[in-house]
């Protein structure tokens, strides 16, 4: 457990990101929220922390911390970007490279813990990215890497979060090219109407006189627009909204792909619209704006993460899992049954329906549902020792802490048995799991005391 | 294209709200809350207890999860919010409101008036000496006044209906240091006997939208699915009043009639506000319902229909929107006439005395004692009883209302009060403090809701405008 601060000291992210130190935040589980450093974190000592207003350092044990946010991270730095979401049985998600699986095990490669292995019965599915997962943004950092509109402009940022109270545009180049996944959480205490151009190069204003997709969104619908020079713009398609009536936050999912013309929004893992443009795509910008419309809005985003995308919808391809077959999701939209031997050499040696082998190059399957038979229970949740660590550019797992220092975050899982991880890898740490952040009508002034307004 | 720029203005109705259990399980009844708030510098929000607190010094700040107390620059500190703590004096029935040059307001009981000093007993800092040529303007409480309710101080004697529908995520109301809070859709009822003609008050303090509906005159005490009604149990016609941040309105709700809305409005202050205090005036006389916000008169309906409401009781429906905080609610019979709020009369070398019976006096006041005032009209005076004085409002008594500074805090106290002082020191239960008006004071931190160190950003629609006690 080291002192100075455990934020490592890191290349900054974007070139644009000028950096400013940014503290670190501590959410406790009652809504307290404080800035400061943590000087020292571990399962025995609990956190040190030391606030930019107090005297001295305040050492808080683990039972009411929520979450450690770390603003200064690194970025996937590997020889070749992840080409696997590997998904687990207690929920933990890794971006990485296989590098092999067999009967009773599997191993792969991560930026930011090198090889690591697990038992076979630990893992849920692996999804092969056949673009590979390329991260083309995660933020905000500041106001200065983003374009804002001209004039009256009610967009601000604040601890990681992009915020609004009127109407305004804000927007920048993420160097889009054929795909996009465009992710963030939205948190909103009135009715709000948010614009998102897609593959835009104006960023701080509407531009009808170049090809863009506009999807507006609002509490109720999603209605979703091609914008083309020439032809002005036309209303491809809207979705009622059921799932968020009497909710204030939620995760968004809006993504784009050029090759086949497809665009899906998912709102908390769900698609709520799949749209398509049967003229093609014709947008060419590389850049992406947020307008907001309405003004009397109040609402804010945090936690955009902007990748490539591989034109697949994880929702289409949901295979529920059986006890006793593996089921390969193919390319050709086949659905082999059987047992996964082997993975090695870009090839699955597949024993199809269990009695017939095969072998089949892993640039054909879009990816793997590992069979239930001997799922391993998820360990209990209620320990406060237990954490999520969640890595910039997407992924997280749950294990026990041991400490975090200057470099590494060490801990034991169920899963991968004792690791660490670079400690500046990690965007924030996830405490006591199972708590409620805030029970509201258990503590109603406490959540008008502390809920912070966006 | 043209993408939508405004919301469009509807009035809800009350949700879609299942039949539940009539009185709260003992399961969930909600305990005091003893935790404090402070708000820092730069914006950060911390639970815990206010252990002491010294200016020029520090604040030092404890919670049961650490090892040590923090200790805070006073300088730092923005806000400190206090949770519930025992009351170790007797509470008093405040005989007036009074407001000073400052913009302070205190409640008490004037023990006597003369050129120099206003003797006010007060619940929270005993007998105050205060300046007799700073005070604005005082309201006298009716002595013969007895309010059907006054509170909430807990839950005791309301019920809480259950809410559980597909379309809203239930909650229920929680009591916390005489306030009820929502944050979910959530119901609370109580008979009060509500009289013929009534007088109904509280304060409204939301964070987001606001869309709560108060059922007047009610004779059944759980939420009532308005798509539903004519299903749900036999009730009594009540009225729906409904405030939200885009509309007010009244609704008429009888079984096995159609719903009727008695006509629409708005007020800036439900819409770019975040508190207002609601005066709602009833006549079943002349079938009307009117509402003041802050004071100003906002809308009389009149049910052509004639009086609908057929119960006594009140329910208060938080309707899934926004955070609401609900408290001094306060219910009494009512004389049928409007008073106007009280004013500062800077350019007027006279005083102004209001009484009950509507007469105003144009004159000096001389002196007074427990019992009566002593009024100069030219060089007569006259002596009046308390009770039968609704206000005086003094002549030519400058504002010098200005923003805090270093130690300064403007506290606020349970009930709507709320003075300037100089704060010095906070330990244990006391609060030492100073102030030009009040001189060296210590004061009872269990009256206090809170202390606030800087001057919040105002709003022209936020605030009460002129006292309603």
């Amino acid at each position: 457990m080291l002192l100075m601060g455990i934020t490592p000291s890191l290349q900054a992210q974007d070139a644009t990101h000028q950096s400013t130190p940014a503290s670190e935040i501590i959410e406790l589980t009652d809504g307290s929220t404080l800035h400061g450093k943590a000087q020292a974190l571990s399962a025995s000592q609990g956190l040190e922390w030391q606030h930019p207003l107090a005297r001295h350092p305040v050492t808080f044990d683990l039972s009411h911390l929520a979450r450690l946010r770390l603003h200064t991270v690194g970025r996937i730095e590997a020889s070749r970007q992840p080409d696997c979401r590997f998904e687990f049985n207690n929920g933990d998600l890794i971006y990485g490279n296989l590098l092999s699986l067999k009967s009773n095990a599997v191993e792969f490669q991560t930026w930011f813990g090198g090889t690591m292995r697990s038992d076979r019965q630990a893992l849920k599915r692996i999804a092969f990215l056949k673009t590979g997962y390329k991260v083309l943004y995660e933020g905000p950092n500041n106001i200065d890497e983003w374009q804002l509109g001209a004039g009256q402009n009610g967009w601000s940022y604040h601890d990681g979060k992009l915020k609004i109270q009127s109407r305004g545009v804000i927007g920048r180049n993420f160097q889009l090219k054929d795909s996009v996944n465009l992710s963030f959480d939205m948190r909103w205490d009135r009715p709000y109407q948010l614009s998102i151009t897609l593959f835009t190069d104006t960023f701080n204003r509407f531009d009808y006189r170049q090809g863009s997709y506009i999807f507006f969104l609002s509490p109720q619908f999603v209605s979703f627009q091609r914008v083309q020079p020439g032809t002005g713009v036309l209303t491809l398609g809207q979705s009622r909204i059921e799932t968020l009536n009497g909710r204030s936050e939620a995760r968004f999912s809006i993504r784009a792909h050029r090759e086949s013309s497809r665009f899906i929004v998912y709102i908390n893992d769900e698609p709520v619209g799949r749209f398509r443009d049967n003229r093609g795509f014709v947008a060419q910008g590389k850049g992406i704006s947020f307008s907001s419309q309405l003004s009397a809005s109040s609402f804010e985003l945090s936690n955009l993460l902007v990748t490539q995308w591989d034109g697949s919808d994880e929702a289409e391809g949901e295979i529920e899992p059986t006890p006793e077959n593996d089921i390969l999701s193919l390319v050709n939209q086949d659905r082999p049954k059987g047992t996964v031997v082997a993975i090695e050499d870009e090839s699955i040696e597949f024993l199809l329906r269990k009695e017939r082998a095969i072998r089949v190059p892993v640039e054909r399957v879009k990816q793997i549902q590992f069979n239930s038979e001997k799922e391993i229970p998820s360990p209990p949740l209620a320990d406060p020792k237990t954490i999520r660590a969640h890595f910039a550019g997407g992924g997280s797992l749950s294990f026990d802490l041991i400490s975090l220092d200057q470099d590494q975050l060490h801990g034991q899982s169920s899963t991968f048995g004792p690791m660490s991880f670079r400690s500046d890898s990690i965007r924030q740490i996830e405490f006591n799991l199972h708590h409620q952040a805030l029970q509201k009508d258990e503590a109603a002034d406490a959540i008008w005391n502390l809920q912070s307004k966006p | 294209m043209a993408p939508p720029i405004e919301p469009q203005e509807v009035t809800s109705p009350e949700p879609s709200i299942s039949e539940g259990p009539q009185a709260l399980p003992a399961a969930i009844v909600i305990e005091p809350m003893s935790a404090d708030t402070l708000n820092l510098a730069n914006g950060d929000v911390l639970s815990g207890r206010l252990e002491q607190y010294d200016y020029p010094g520090d604040t030092s700040w404890n919670r049961s999860d650490i090892q040590q107390a923090f200790a805070f620059n006073s300088q730092a500190v923005h806000q400190i919010r206090l949770g519930d703590r025992a009351k170790t004096t007797p509470e008093l029935s405040p005989s007036m409101t009074l407001q000073l040059s400052n913009g302070d307001q205190l409640s008490g009981i004037m023990e006597s008036l003369d050129d120099m000093v206003l003797k006010l007993s007060t619940s929270f800092g005993g007998t105050l000496d205060l300046p007799a040529d700073q005070v604005q303007w005082a309201v006298f409480h009716r002595q013969d006044q007895s309010y059907l309710y006054e509170g909430p101080s807990g839950l005791d004697g309301w019920t809480v209906g259950e809410v559980n529908t597909a379309q809203l995520d239930g909650g229920q109301w929680a009591y916390r240091n005489g306030s009820f809070y929502a944050t979910k859709a959530a119901s609370i009822a109580r008979m009060v006997g509500m009289p013929d003609r009534m007088q109904l008050e509280f304060d409204l303090e939301w964070k987001g939208s606001l869309n709560i509906a108060v059922a007047l005159y009610t004779d059944y005490l759980q939420p009532v699915s308005l798509a539903e009604k004519d299903s749900e149990p036999d009730f009594g016609g009540f009225y729906s009043l409904q405030l939200t941040s885009y509309a007010v309105n009244v609704l008429m709700v009888k079984q096995k009639e159609p719903l009727q809305y008695l006509g629409m409005t708005q007020t800036p202050v439900f819409r770019q506000g975040t508190k207002a205090h609601v005066d709602v005036r009833t006549n079943k006389a002349d079938q009307s319902i009117s509402l003041l916000v802050n004071g100003r008169l906002i809308k009389r309906w009149v049910d052509q229909g004639g009086f609908a409401g057929q119960g006594k009781g009140i329910r208060l429906v938080h309707q899934g929107q926004g955070s609401v905080r609900f408290s001094n609610l306060k219910i009494q019979g009512w004389d049928g006439r409007f008073e106007s709020p009280p004013s500062n009369r800077v350019q007027s070398p006279n005083d102004l005395m209001t009484l009950r019976n509507g007469d105003k006096l144009v004159g000096r006041v001389g002196s007074a004692t427990a019992e009566e005032i002593t009024f100069m009209i030219g060089e007569t005076p006259t002596q009046t009883p308390h009770n039968q004085i609704e206000k005086i409002e003094w002549g030519g008594v400058t504002d010098t209302l200005r923003p805090l500074r270093g130690g300064e805090a403007r506290a606020h106290l349970l009930g709507g009060d709320h003075l300037t002082i100089q704060l010095r020191r906070i330990e244990g239960e006391h609060v030492h403090s100073s102030s030009p008006l009040y001189g060296d004071t210590t004061l009872q931190i269990s009256h206090f809701e809170k202390l606030d160190f800087v001057d919040a950003p105002t709003t022209k629609a936020n605030g009460k405008q002129g006292a309603q006690p």
